[in-house]
């Protein structure tokens, strides 16, 4: 509406309205919408050159004036964009600022193609193996390597630590990760990856949470462990395939080892020398001990030689054979009964490379009654040279038994009687 | 936006800073087709072959003539002659005893592979980029926790070393050595018959120096397990992406660097040592999906989500379902009260004999009076009443309704 009235200028924001006459058509609505449109430019203009004056734009345009461009630092300067028309592939800048990581492209690749951390142990779950991974599970939101921003709760020696990355520093491997150590008290560590996470995404933020109570729980288990006495002992997995060696070398060991010989020698050797005193009767100088006589001789030789001297010998001489045991070496009372003599042998392994000779007329084995209750000798005996030599077991009793002995074969028993 | 491309500081010898940086060479930005990459190595790795055959004669030195049917035998070739034991053996086939192989092999099967030159060059410009992405080359299985920047340049100094001692310091300043501790951790005798062939010991691929000027590096470094040498000039997909999967750990010279540019060229300006050549170009320019999706500009243009899907409604009965049947017809639901409460009520009052009885003279003397007004035929009745009676039924027979009417309400 025109109108010839003049309206009084009302009070006005400069800032909005800039100059006061635009107000003014704008109410009269003189010249249409033109008019206010350049005078707003105008006004938008006059503001930006009240701003230059201003002393605070002076002052800042003079620091910046001594401020050396990064384009000095580098080796040769940046080309300046030429635009090459000649070639097809004149093609500006768009394509150039295409980033160098996206997400989406590395997760593309680890998911299609190879990433080492991922593990396909069962049909239903992939896993990953790397040691940031918040879920140990394989997939887009947990893969470390295909979030450029991701943040981990992790333990060392019962610390928990937090652990962020950030896109900023995707290039620096060394100093990727940022490390904070979290409150001791659950509640404050809580709110500690609060803090720190505030404005990231949820799925991160709550997982973190949920590792930080897993661990924790993980940590006071340990700590209730170590008290305990088994954690004291080290647990230690026994290898299927080591025991079996193991035990099979150390039967060979033993076998090798000839403990049985070691024994004999030993003991003879402490008779020779005479630490049993007199305990033992037969004579000791007889026993020879000389390996390299017996290796001399054939084996055959040395039986023949024996079971000769059996036969010449009217009295029966026993191969004695000296054997660890020495209970059958000791002395056994008189029986009683002057036509058997009865010598001991035990039945026991010979040992074939040197058999021990010993020569003796008569041997007087006494007897002690318990020591000997319940062993059982075997002995041979035979009544003439011509005679076959009889072999039979001899059972001692105990002392407070009716008889002391006890011949197992029926007819000596009557002899005997 | 060739400003865009961000900077990569060199490092010397002993894995310090200098205060150099080198620009970014755009192929570290090419898109990485892992592929084209796999295709391409796969066709290279053939290269390398020797040709093998079987000998020609093999299997065929025989005269031998089938017997044919009725000798109760097979009809293979059979060895003629006798006196030895060979003589009616089969021969020939590939089945029988020493005779010749199914198909034997031939010199002259295609042992090498044409790769175009463009697809050779897009595969190892994208191995060159994948070999920029940390994250990729932590995946491919190199160590790479303890290195300062990728992609790793160092100085021309390192040209220049000839003693390997020299060169494994150089690996430990700039935290490499433990990939090649890994290399050393992984080396063992090859499973098959590649041990009698000269190809005993297997072990993984350490990183890979590339150098524009060979003063002595590649002696120094060459005997250092899992480390390959190349020159800028002659890169090799083999090395770069081995087994055919991209991201191996690069350590570069820094004029090989430089070099990268004039090699591949930058998209705004084609390669100068290679003919008419430049980078290849990217599907997408932003293949950010993620972010992409979440943008205003094509969220507003979406329709709203379906959250909740419309199913098939199972239709139901309303003669059996009575909530369908009161929707249907709301008296419905009156006369089901009444009814129930009928039965209910003589449930109430039991059923005994003489309830019943009871009930039944109630309900004969009810229908009796009823009728009586209502002026249905009874025996008693005369005509007269009748008609007297008519005119009052139908006073009262409207009021019987309402009575009905209440009483069942």
């Amino acid at each position: 509406m025109t109108s010839n009235e003049k309206i009084p200028i009302p009070k006005m924001n400069r800032s909005r309205w800039g100059h006061p006459l635009v107000f003014i058509a704008s109410i009269i609505g003189l010249a249409g919408s033109s008019a206010v449109y350049y005078a707003q430019i105008r006004a938008r203009q006059k503001a930006r050159n009240t701003f230059l004056e201003q002393s605070f734009y002076k002052e800042a345009l003079e620091l910046t004036q001594g401020y050396k461009p990064i384009t000095e630092k580098l080796v040769e300067p940046i080309q300046p964009l030429q635009v090459d028309t000649t070639s097809k592939f004149n093609i500006l800048s768009p394509l150039g600022a295409q980033k160098m990581q996206h997400d989406d492209v590395i997760w593309s690749v680890l998911n299609g193609q190879f990433c080492s951390y991922k593990q396909q142990k069962s049909k239903t779950q992939i896993f990953c193996a790397n040691e940031y991974n918040l879920t140990g599970l394989c997939d887009r939101r947990s893969c470390p390597l295909a979030n450029s921003q991701y943040a981990t709760v992790r333990e060392e020696k019962g610390i928990l630590y937090l652990y962020m990355k950030v896109v900023e520093r995707s290039h620096y491997p060394k100093k990727q990760w940022e490390k904070v150590k979290l409150h001791e008290s659950y509640i404050r560590a809580l709110k500690q990856i609060n803090e720190h996470l505030i404005y990231w995404p949820r799925f991160v933020r709550h997982k973190c949470k949920q590792r930080l109570t897993k661990l924790t729980q993980y940590i006071i288990r340990t700590r209730r462990l170590m008290l305990k006495k088994t954690a004291k002992q080290e647990l230690v997995p026994i290898k299927k395939k080591a025991e079996r060696r193991e035990t099979r070398h150390e039967e060979k060991a033993f076998v090798a080892a000839n403990i049985d010989r070691a024994i004999e020698n030993e003991l003879l050797d402490r008779l020779k020398k005479g630490t049993y005193g007199d305990t033992y009767t037969f004579p000791v100088n007889a026993i020879s001990l000389d390996e390299e006589d017996d290796e001399s001789e054939s084996e055959d030789e040395k039986e023949e030689e024996e079971e000769g001297e059996n036969e010449q010998e009217s009295e029966e001489e026993v191969e004695y054979v000296e054997d660890f045991d020495e209970s059958d070496a000791e002395d056994m009372e008189d029986m009683g009964d002057d036509d058997i003599d009865e010598e001991l042998i035990k039945a026991l392994p010979l040992s074939k490379k040197r058999p021990l000779e010993i020569e003796y007329e008569s041997v007087e084995i006494p007897v002690r009654g318990a020591e000997r209750a319940g062993i059982i000798y075997c002995y041979a005996t035979r009544n003439s040279p011509d005679d076959e030599w009889h072999v039979d077991k001899l059972e001692f009793k105990a002392s407070n038994q009716p008889e002391r002995y006890l011949f197992y074969d029926r007819e000596l028993r009557r002899k005997s009687k | 936006m060739a400003a865009s491309r961000p900077l990569v500081t060199v490092y010397d010898e002993k894995g310090q800073s200098t205060g150099k940086s080198v620009v970014l060479p755009a192929v570290f930005r090419a898109p990485i087709r892992t592929d084209i990459v796999n295709f391409v190595h796969d066709q290279m790795r053939r290269n390398k072959r020797q040709a093998h055959a079987v000998s020609t004669k093999a299997g065929e030195q025989t005269s031998a003539e089938s017997w044919g049917t009725g000798r109760a035998v097979a009809r293979i070739p059979r060895v003629r002659g006798g006196g030895t034991h060979r003589s009616g053996q089969g021969a020939f086939g590939n089945m029988c005893r020493g005779g010749r192989m199914y198909a034997p092999l031939k010199v002259w099967r295609k042992w090498h592979r044409k790769i175009n030159l463009k697809q050779r060059r897009y595969a190892l410009v994208s191995a060159i980029a994948a070999s920029g992405v940390p994250s990729l080359v932590l995946a491919k299985g190199h160590s790479i926790e303890t290195v300062p920047e990728i992609p790793l340049v160092l100085t021309d100094k390192v040209q220049d070393i000839k003693k390997t001692k020299e060169a494994v310091a150089i690996l430990r300043k700039i935290g490499a050595w433990s990939d090649i501790l890994k290399v050393y951790a992984s080396k063992h005798t090859r499973a098959g018959k590649g041990k009698m062939r000269n190809r005993r010991t297997v072990m993984k691929r350490g990183p890979v120096i590339i150098y524009d000027k060979d003063n002595g590096v590649k002696k120094a470094f060459r005997n250092i397990p899992g480390v390959s040498l190349l020159s800028v000039e002659r890169l090799n997909l083999l090395r770069l992406a081995p087994g055919g999967h991209v991201g191996r750990f690069v350590v570069w010279t820094e004029s090989a660097f430089k070099k990268l540019d004039g090699l591949y060229g930058t998209w705004s300006k084609k390669s100068q040592q290679k003919a008419d050549f430049n980078l290849p170009q990217p599907i997408m320019t932003n293949s950010d999906l993620g972010r992409l999706l979440k943008a205003f500009e094509i969220q507003s243009v979406l329709r709203a989500p379906i959250k909740r899907q419309a199913r098939r409604k199972i239709k139901k009965n309303p003669l059996k379902n009575i909530s369908l049947m009161s929707r249907l017809n709301p008296y419905a639901a009156v006369q089901k009260r009444s009814t129930l409460l009928k039965q209910l009520k003589g449930r109430r009052t039991g059923t005994t004999a003489e309830s019943k009885v009871a009930a039944r003279k109630a309900r004969t003397h009810k229908s009796i009076r009823s009728n009586r007004l209502s002026g249905v035929n009874l025996v008693k009745k005369t005509s007269t009443e009748k008609v007297g009676t008519t005119t009052k039924t139908t006073t009262v027979a409207t009021k019987t309704k309402t009575t009905v009417a209440t009483k069942s309400s």
